[in-house]
């Protein structure tokens, strides 16, 4: 009888996500009327747009990068030199939620526009780099927990010591 | 002495490795947000005021808000249940072990499914050209509308949301299941514990598990608040949304208004947050 609910339940809630993923799959193919197809997507591959590289924005390529780049270093630093703060990020996890995308835009606008002390908005560059920095924002609550699981059981002041000890330094590896 | 000067000379340099995190996270985060409850207090003259929050006390506005608890609350319910259900199905359930790691894998995935894309599956499925609908209308005719989900009702929406939901209950609550130590069982058990759902054992599971829903259920809740979906279907349907009318507000001559509806959407997910962070910590203290 266990077994039995056990099922029920498991085969009611696979279904719940099998059949939007169903009919969304055959809203895809229903291009021609009367008949299934692949028009939808011969069209979406042949676009210009698709096969132009750029057309994914620069910001969006680079923010991964720099959520890394602000992630890592900071997440090793925290471990290694800060334990006791490390507790602190598990709380950040909840920041996407309650910085809603927006909000920040709201308040990049109003505080990084042309006639303010930090004009990011005034070209393109400077709109590509905020919105780079936005993307991070909101991935940070992915980021820290992401690398934190990412380092709990590597014993990196141990590393950390020894390669200090065969002579590395914080400014040479 | 000697060794308290050193730690006051080392201090600086050991908060300097974080500098760079909270530098950037004081800029785009934290004074973004800070603007908009400081501009949720202030006038068109710049002075302090209570006006802006004044004007949130609107039928309207405040229905807004309403309708955006009630979808909140709702789909992290049911998704709860169902998360749960599924959850326990593959840990305790007895069904076979290769099923977790697709189900895990999948929720993974899922969890992180939403805005347009998730808006098109339901549309394509229950809107109007979908399937469902089609199969509504074959069965029942025209007659019974309300028979139909659409999307962009409240009924439909929390089905929609449902469907990241569901995964995340399952994110959450499978390690609080796996954490259940078989100690407690067994303690239970020497304790008159059997195995039916009225036993010692159950009432410890539920106490043990407890923290861990409330958590879940925040969590759910949040994740609701922050999705992109909500603000663009609300846009394109004119209907009353907070984040809309926020938009409005500033774009019609009102920024006062727009940042009070911002500082209020802060404010109620500022508070689950914080009932989130205060489960998490005590489900964590249960289930290490």
């Amino acid at each position: 009888m266990k077994r039995f609910f056990a099922w029920s339940a498991f085969l009611f809630g696979s279904l719940f996500f099998i059949l939007p993923l169903l009919g969304m799959t055959e809203f895809s193919l229903s291009m021609r009327r009367g008949v299934y197809s692949f028009d939808a997507y011969a069209r979406a591959c042949g676009s210009a747009v698709s096969r132009r590289p750029s057309a994914i924005p620069s910001s969006w390529r680079s923010s991964p990068s720099f959520g890394v780049l602000l992630v890592v270093p900071t997440a090793y630093w925290v471990r290694l030199r800060m334990p006791s703060c490390g507790r602190g990020s598990s709380s950040s996890r909840s920041c996407r939620w309650s910085s809603r995308p927006i909000v920040i835009v709201f308040g990049y606008i109003r505080l990084y526009n042309t006639s303010s002390w930090l004009p990011l908005t005034g070209s393109a560059t400077g709109t590509n780099i905020l919105l780079m920095f936005g993307y991070t924002t909101l991935a940070l609550p992915v980021h820290v927990p992401g690398r934190r699981h990412g380092s709990a059981h590597d014993r990196r002041s141990t590393l950390t010591e020894a390669a200090q000890s065969l002579g590395a330094g914080w400014g040479r590896s | 002495m000697a060794s308290t000067d050193l730690s006051r000379r080392t201090l600086p340099l050991r908060w300097l490795g974080v500098a760079p995190f909270i530098v950037f996270v004081l800029m785009f985060l934290i004074l973004p947000s800070l603007y908009i409850v400081v501009g949720a207090f202030r006038g068109p003259d710049g002075g302090f005021t209570f006006d802006n929050i004044r004007g949130l006390n609107t039928r309207t506005i405040l229905n807004a808000y309403w309708v955006s608890i009630r979808v909140s609350f709702w789909s992290a319910l049911i998704g709860c249940a169902i998360g749960f259900g599924m959850a326990s199905a593959v840990v305790l359930g007895g069904m076979p072990k290769a099923m977790r790691s697709p189900l895990l894998t999948f929720s993974g995935v899922a969890s992180n499914f939403a805005g347009v894309p998730l808006a098109f599956a339901f549309i394509a499925t229950i809107g109007p050209p979908g399937p469902g609908d089609v199969w509504l209308r074959t069965e029942f005719g025209d007659q019974p509308a309300r028979l139909r989900v659409q999307p962009v009702l409240d009924h439909g929406l929390i089905l929609t949301y449902l469907f990241f939901q569901i995964p995340l209950m399952i994110l959450i609550i499978t390690p609080a299941l796996d954490g259940l130590k078989r100690e407690w069982r067994e303690a239970a058990e020497m304790l008159g514990a059997t195995g039916r759902s009225t036993g010692a054992w159950s009432r410890c599971r539920s106490c043990a598990l407890a923290a861990r829903h409330v958590r879940a259920a925040f969590r759910q809740f949040l994740r609701r608040r922050g999705d992109r979906l909500r603000a663009g279907r609300a846009a394109a349907e004119h209907r009353a949304d907070p984040a809309v009318r926020q938009i409005r507000g500033d774009v019609l001559g009102s920024p006062g208004l727009g940042y009070a509806l911002a500082f209020g959407m802060i404010v109620i997910t500022g508070v689950a947050n914080a009932i989130y962070i205060l489960a998490a910590l005590r489900s964590e203290r249960w289930l290490k």
